[in-house]
């Protein structure tokens, strides 16, 4: 059993939170607000004192062990460590008690009996510690109605599925991402033309001028994101983009509290080839793209070396909102800074093949009309 | 020797032009101020040009000048009128006739015709046929063989009239696929393009929606996280011209006539009674 990290208010004791709004650690029980730095230096001590509790905790509970083991049950083929079998891990909430069993990869989370917001320490420290954070700046309201907003407009959208749909889950997740610098030399060599013509009273000559073409070039890529959470899929992640750098902050532990917080559990190697293959894609279009002027450009060969530099370890804010209409559940992932909404919405087939037909007949029904006028 | 002759012809034609249009009468099936054919062609097509006229009533002519602003300073196809007019040509009361006129310093021609065979025969489009006939020889300097072509065509043309289908185009088409068409048969055809291009569209329409339904995609490029500052630097670039091509194609040219064009077929009669057209060759 491990210890997990709490942060309660100074003043009452009540479970802190943090404000999008103000970004600052708020109580709701008795109104008062924290900077993020008061708070990350005042459990900087407790964090060592809850350490070495914990460890005098589970030197007692093994020696109580040992004394039972001498007369007691044969327990031996219980487990005595969920995380020695499998890829969970036990922890006690320290707001209620409750025994609490999350994922290896959850550094954040809620306790579901008694609500506050509980952190991980061992999840997000030491060389697993994120370099940055880009705090929530919108709210679970926001996310909702983003979500009702997104459903407007859709012609194939099944008529009930607004309105009968519901939202089984809305949870605010801090998504682990690896971030590459890095540049790219690229070598270019083309064969373009360019033509003219002339015209004469009787003839039409034209003239093609070829050239040799050659370019190199470096781009420098800042912080290209990579997701690297096995559990948030790829694609909906990529559609997220972009995230106002601006707001990158120095990580801390005190932005975590009301959210879910994941750590990576796919490694900066394994994520580097998609960083890799972006950049190579940009970089090539981006040099191609200086040959210019010409009629028509002829592609010799090409030649790219990626040049990789700094990796940062992030956590960036997304709301996830989970549904279910007919049976089926439905996902959708909202930017938590930005606001945008990605997620596949069910295509309602009468619905398309009603269109399909609708506007077949009224072009069927204009060009012979027109057939008749002219 | 040759200009003195054309500043003859041209004084024998003010004359009578101006000063006494009832020696027009005399002039021939084929007069060549210009000397571009030997006695015995000029006989040759005189005698075509006869008998095609006797044959279908509608005077077939040719003159050719050297420099047709000698004669008056409008444009080719208006002195060719004038000529026309001034010499009386034509056959019957209507004074039915095609005249070509060649003027040879700017390579200009002018293909006027006169009276109601002449308009019906020679229509806007028959003209234009007419004269891709003799257009080709002149372009070659093949004078005789020019005008052989422009007679034995005019022939051709003047007995499709006869027979009631004289070389025309569009209108004639149009009207064939009417009256051929039943009204069923229309209405098939209407329909038929329209289910082909509303299919086309509502595919198009369909799929357009159906990708609003669906915006989890895969990035596959950077370009947003390009660096601010020095994002791209080009260590190295030339344009080195290596080698050219060159092409040459001749222009095969829709000829333009004056007299207005009438594209939906028929033929198009200017104020003064003529039809027909101008260019160069």
């Amino acid at each position: 059993m491990q210890s997990v990290t709490n942060y309660k208010c100074p003043a009452c004791t009540g479970p802190l939170r943090y404000d999008e709004k103000t970004g600052r650690l708020a109580c709701d029980y008795c109104g008062s607000s924290f900077a993020v730095s008061e708070i990350e230096s005042l459990y900087a001590e407790k964090d060592e004192q809850a350490a070495a509790a914990a460890a005098a905790a589970a030197e007692k509970e093994e020696a109580a062990q040992a004394a039972a083991t001498e007369e007691g049950w044969d327990s031996a083929e219980i487990s005595s460590d969920w995380g020695k079998d499998a890829d969970v891990r036990a922890y006690n909430c320290p707001s209620c008690g409750a025994e609490l069993i999350f994922d290896v990869t959850t550094a954040a989370t809620s306790c579901p009996y008694c609500g506050n917001p509980t952190i991980v320490p061992g999840n997000l420290s030491g060389t697993l510690k994120p370099d940055y954070v880009i705090p929530f700046r919108l709210n679970k309201e926001a996310a909702v109605k983003a979500l009702r907003e997104y459903y407007q407009g859709k012609k194939l959208l099944p008529k009930a599925f607004a309105s009968e749909n519901h939202i089984n889950e809305v949870k605010g997740v801090y998504v682990p991402f690896w971030m590459y610098d890095g540049s790219a030399d690229t070598r270019i060599h083309a064969t373009a033309t360019r033509v003219h013509t002339t015209m004469t009273r009787d003839e039409r000559i034209t003239v093609t001028e070829y050239y040799d073409v050659y370019r190199n070039g470096t781009v420098s890529f800042d912080r290209i994101p990579v997701d690297a959470s096995k559990k948030m899929p790829d694609e909906y992640m990529d559609a997220l983009e972009p995230y106002d750098y601006s707001a990158l902050t120095k990580f801390s532990n005190a932005y975590l509290p009301g959210y879910m917080a994941d750590k990576y559990d796919v490694s900066a190697d394994e994520c580097a080839a998609r960083a890799d293959d972006r950049a190579s894609r940009t970089a090539e279009s981006a040099v191609e793209s200086t040959i210019s002027g010409y009629a028509s450009v002829s592609m010799n060969g090409h030649d790219m070396r990626l040049r990789r530099g700094k990796v940062s370890y992030a956590l960036l804010p997304v709301w996830i909102l989970n549904t279910k209409w007919n049976g089926n559940n439905y996902m959708f992932a909202m930017n938590g800074q930005t606001g945008k909404m990605v997620g596949d919405l069910p295509v309602d087939k009468g619905r398309y093949w009603s269109w399909f037909a609708g506007i077949t007949l009224a072009v069927t029904a204009v060009v012979a009309a027109l057939q008749f006028l002219i | 020797m040759k200009k003195l002759l054309l500043t003859l012809l041209a004084a024998v034609l003010m004359v009578v032009l101006f000063v006494s249009p009832a020696l027009a009468a005399d002039l021939a099936n084929v007069t060549d101020a210009a000397e571009l054919l030997t006695e015995q062609q000029a006989a040759t097509l005189e005698q075509m040009a006869e008998e095609v006229s006797e044959r279908y009533g509608c005077g077939v002519y040719i003159v050719t000048v050297g420099d047709y602003r000698d004669l008056e300073d409008t444009d080719v196809q208006t002195c060719a009128e004038d000529l026309y007019d001034y010499f009386d040509l034509g056959i019957g009361e209507e004074k039915n006739g095609i005249l070509l006129m060649l003027s040879m310093d700017d390579r200009d021609y002018a293909l006027v015709a006169y009276g109601q065979k002449a308009h019906y025969s020679f229509t806007d489009y028959g003209s234009r046929v007419l004269a891709e006939e003799f257009l080709d020889n002149f372009r070659r300097d093949d004078w005789y063989g020019g005008f052989y072509d422009y007679i034995q065509k005019s022939g051709e043309m003047l007995a499709l009239a006869e027979a009631g289908t004289p070389v025309d185009t569009y209108e004639e088409d149009y009207e064939d696929w009417h009256s051929e068409m039943t009204r069923a048969d229309r209405i098939k055809l209407s329909v038929g393009i329209g289910l082909v291009l509303g299919i086309i569209i509502a595919a198009i329409t369909c799929g357009v929606f159906k990708r609003q339904m669906k915006n989890a995609v895969k990035a596959v490029g950077a370009e947003r996280y390009i660096a601010k500052e020095n994002g791209m630097v080009m260590n190295e670039h030339y344009d080195r011209f290596t080698h050219q091509t060159v092409h040459r194609e001749r222009i095969v040219r829709e000829q333009r006539g004056s007299g207005g064009g009438g594209h939906g077929g028929g033929t198009t009669v200017n104020s003064h009674g003529f039809s027909g057209h101008s260019g160069k060759f």
